[in-house]
């Protein structure tokens, strides 16, 4: 079974820790967010010829004043950028995010738009999403609160990165 | 000048020498040749078929694999055909085994019981687990931190870069934790710390160790790989650089592995081996136990102590027994036998002056009187034993007189001075638990006579008859329904009061006292008066007749009947002769 790296990016209140919440029955609390910037969790994924096994580095909110650990990414397989579809604003921040994130690791990326169950600010088809997707690996739309594509996300990613490996 | 000599054209028509030496060895006529090492081919392999196989072996390990199908093959075949035999050459082999492991079980059983007898029941493991209650940790635990200097877990190996584990081993009795989050956290955390602390960015500050109150986390650094060690107590310098030269011994081995590691730990699991030497303990060296003089000195005055103050409290236990025995004494009654404490008992008794002397009976019985708060009061027993002592204090001045105490009876045997016999029977009656005294085997004497008998006193002659007659007023005489006949059992009655009369008459001679003998007939009320008037005066002349008989002076004895008496209460059965004696004083 491989073990892949995979961490969790986006600004504050994007729902990256639902997301996760959703997806695993970690073993840590939560404190360690605010205390070291990340909190780790566990999740074997099936696909359908092999099984991966997901650590998940679930890093704290950022913003384009207050940047990431890049230390966090070291060594990740992959990550996910995650925006909140009911701001803009946190658009804006993940295309932030990715750049600060392609200066430390050329693993690949999946853009993920969240909360996709309350009322969006954009579209598939905005313009600013077109440009923005051309640098993930995919975009998938998903809800924390409804369950709704969580699993089908890390899914993907993890058909993608077995796909990978084995080229 | 000489021409060099042509050098020699290659004719492609002639066969060069080595070829035409593996045509004859391989060629169409190889037969010739192989033929004869063929005939002998059987020798050649034998001679080295053993060092072929030794050789090839230990080049590529071909050999067994090769043979691991046909010796399956073998046997399968071997146990169809022959099974009967195999059984029996294995049968001696299988008994070893069983009998060999049902020992190996019993040992470990054994050990495994011992083990946990002195972990459970030794006060040492009484005071461990309440220590551990206290602490909030697991009784093994508590335990293992006793027991060991250092105890190492788990050892983890993580991938540098990524912070996945590649491997993990932990001590048998440890409750494996989730490596993979541990190793990824642990790495978290350390790029946490050297993010936060490093002053100059480019320079990379590690962890070294997590340590907590009896647990240490060592950490070990390598180029791709870090070797975690979750260690109980405190691990020695020795083994943080054990675990330094594992792990550069674990990038030697698994240097390719490390090197294009894409997240397959599979070819990890192969650093067990090495991991397992890092799951190193250590005991703790027993200090040199002191011996505790002080502790020694209080428990050995203490237990001296309790010995004597139990002995005290034993013997005093004892005495208090044996003073329970005085109810038995004849005088005694023991009313409170308390142990007021190691040596002191407080006794309150009743005691009848007559009976034995406390003082005596402590004596007998060899008791410390000393130990006994006395609180004695004084009371009539009634006890016969008592009533004898009473009776034999007042006969100790009497000659001659046996007693016997009978249910309050006391039956006086012997003879007494007359003048002193009424003074001792009522001095007997008037003790306390006597109901009756009998004196029918008490006999009355006179004082022996004296030469100076003329100058006796008078009136000590006058007060001895006045004594002795008082007798008389007891004496009586019973005759059957309308008898005047006297019985053989009266004629007895009659001669005590014949020789009564005899010795008065003695005294009363010497006093010159004039006394007579009153003999007085009754009878029932039984028939008419008359009849009864005469009776009664027959039974009176009846005795008189008798007592002449005996000797008596007629002159000394008056006769008469009185009839029948006007007594309610006598006067149905009042058959009797009485007796008085009348005298007249000079």
């Amino acid at each position: 079974m491989l073990n892949k790296k995979i961490c969790m990016l986006g600004a504050s209140g994007v729902g990256k820790t639902s997301l996760v919440k959703k997806f695993v029955d970690g073993i840590f609390s939560e404190k360690y967010l605010t205390t070291i910037g990340v909190k780790v969790d566990k999740k074997v994924v099936e696909t359908a010829n092999d099984k991966v096994q997901f650590m998940l580095w679930d890093i704290e909110g950022t913003d384009r004043y207050c940047g990431f650990n890049p230390r966090y990414l070291r060594g990740a397989a992959a990550y996910l950028v995650v925006v909140d579809k009911t701001r803009s604003q946190s658009l804006i921040d993940g295309d932030e995010i990715r750049k600060l994130a392609e200066e430390v690791t050329d693993s690949p990326a999946l853009l993920i738009l969240n909360k996709s169950d309350l009322e969006p600010m954009f579209t598939l088809d905005d313009p600013q999403i077109k440009q923005l997707e051309q640098h993930f690996i995919a975009t998938i739309e998903t809800s924390a609160k409804t369950g709704k594509n969580v699993e089908y996300a890390f899914h993907c990613l993890a058909e993608h990165l077995i796909c990978s490996s084995e080229s | 000048m000489t021409e060099p000599a042509p050098k020699p054209k290659q004719d492609d028509s002639i066969e060069p020498p080595i070829e035409k030496l593996r045509h004859i060895l391989w060629g169409e006529n190889s037969e010739k040749i192989t033929a004869p090492v063929k005939q002998n081919a059987r020798e050649l392999v034998s001679d080295v078929i053993t060092e072929a196989l030794n050789d090839r072996q230990a080049a590529d390990k071909s050999v067994d694999k090769v043979l691991q199908p046909v010796v399956e093959t073998a046997l399968e075949r071997s146990l169809s055909s022959h099974s009967k035999q195999i059984i029996d050459k294995l049968y001696p082999l299988i008994g070893s085994l069983i009998r060999k492991s049902v020992s190996a079980f019993i040992n470990d059983f054994l050990e495994k019981t011992n083990t946990l007898i002195e972990n459970s029941l030794t006060p040492k493991s009484l005071i461990w687990r309440i220590s551990a209650w206290r602490s909030g940790i697991s009784f093994s635990q508590y335990v293992a931190s006793k027991t060991f200097s250092f105890r190492a877990k788990q050892i983890f190996l993580i991938h540098r870069e990524t912070g996945l584990l590649l491997h993990t081993t932990t001590e048998q009795s440890y409750a494996n934790v989730d490596g993979d989050s541990v190793s990824a956290m642990l790495t978290a955390i350390n790029d946490f710390v050297s993010d936060s602390f490093s002053e100059v960015k480019q320079e990379e500050q590690n962890l070294a160790q997590i340590k907590t109150d009896n647990f240490t986390l060592l950490i070990k650094l390598g180029p791709s790989a870090i070797l975690a060690a979750a260690v109980e107590g405190s691990p020695p310098e020795s083994y943080s650089d054990m675990l330094q030269i594992q792990l550069e011994a674990l990038h030697k081995l698994f240097y390719r592995e490390l090197d294009k590691f894409e997240g397959d730990v599979e070819p990890f699991s192969n650093s067990e081996s090495q991991l397992r030497e890092c799951l190193q303990s250590q005991l703790k060296e027993e200090a040199p136990q002191k011996k505790p003089w002080y502790a020694i000195a209080i428990v050995g005055t203490l237990f001296i102590w309790l010995s004597i103050s139990g002995y005290q409290w034993s013997q005093t236990l004892h005495i208090s027994n044996q003073l329970d025995e005085l109810n038995n004494e004849p005088g005694y009654v023991v009313q409170d036998n308390d142990v007021k404490n190691t040596n002191q008992i407080a006794l309150s008794i009743l005691q009848d002056p007559a009976a034995q002397p406390l003082e005596d009976w402590l004596k007998n019985r060899a008791i410390d009187p000393s130990s006994i708060v006395l609180d004695q009061k004084s009371y009539i027993s009634l006890h016969p034993e008592m009533i004898s002592k009473r009776v034999s204090v007042i006969l100790s001045s009497y000659d001659n007189i046996s007693f016997e105490v009978r249910e309050q009876n006391v039956f006086l045997a012997g003879e007494v001075d007359i003048s002193k016999a009424s003074n001792l029977v009522r001095r007997i009656q008037n003790l306390p638990g006597i109901t009756h005294v009998d004196q029918t085997k008490l006999k009355s004497k006179l004082p022996p006579l004296t030469n100076n008998t003329v100058n006796e006193n008078k009136d000590m002659l006058s007060n001895l008859i006045h004594l002795s007659i008082e007798k008389f007023n007891t004496y009586q005489v019973s005759f059957a329904r309308a008898s005047t006949d006297l019985t053989p059992d009266t004629k007895k009655i009659v001669d005590v009061i014949i020789s009564d009369y005899q010795k008065i008459a003695a005294i009363a001679k010497r006093a010159n006292i004039k006394i007579g003998l009153l003999v007085i007939g009754t009878s029932d009320a039984v028939g008419p008066d008359k009849n009864n008037q005469v009776i009664s005066e027959k039974r009176a002349n009846s005795i008189l007749r008798y007592m002449l008989s005996q000797g008596l002076n007629e002159g000394s004895v008056h006769a008469t009947g009185i009839g029948e008496l006007n007594i309610s209460d006598l006067n149905s059965e009042f058959r009797k002769a009485l007796f008085n004696v009348v005298y007249f004083p000079e």
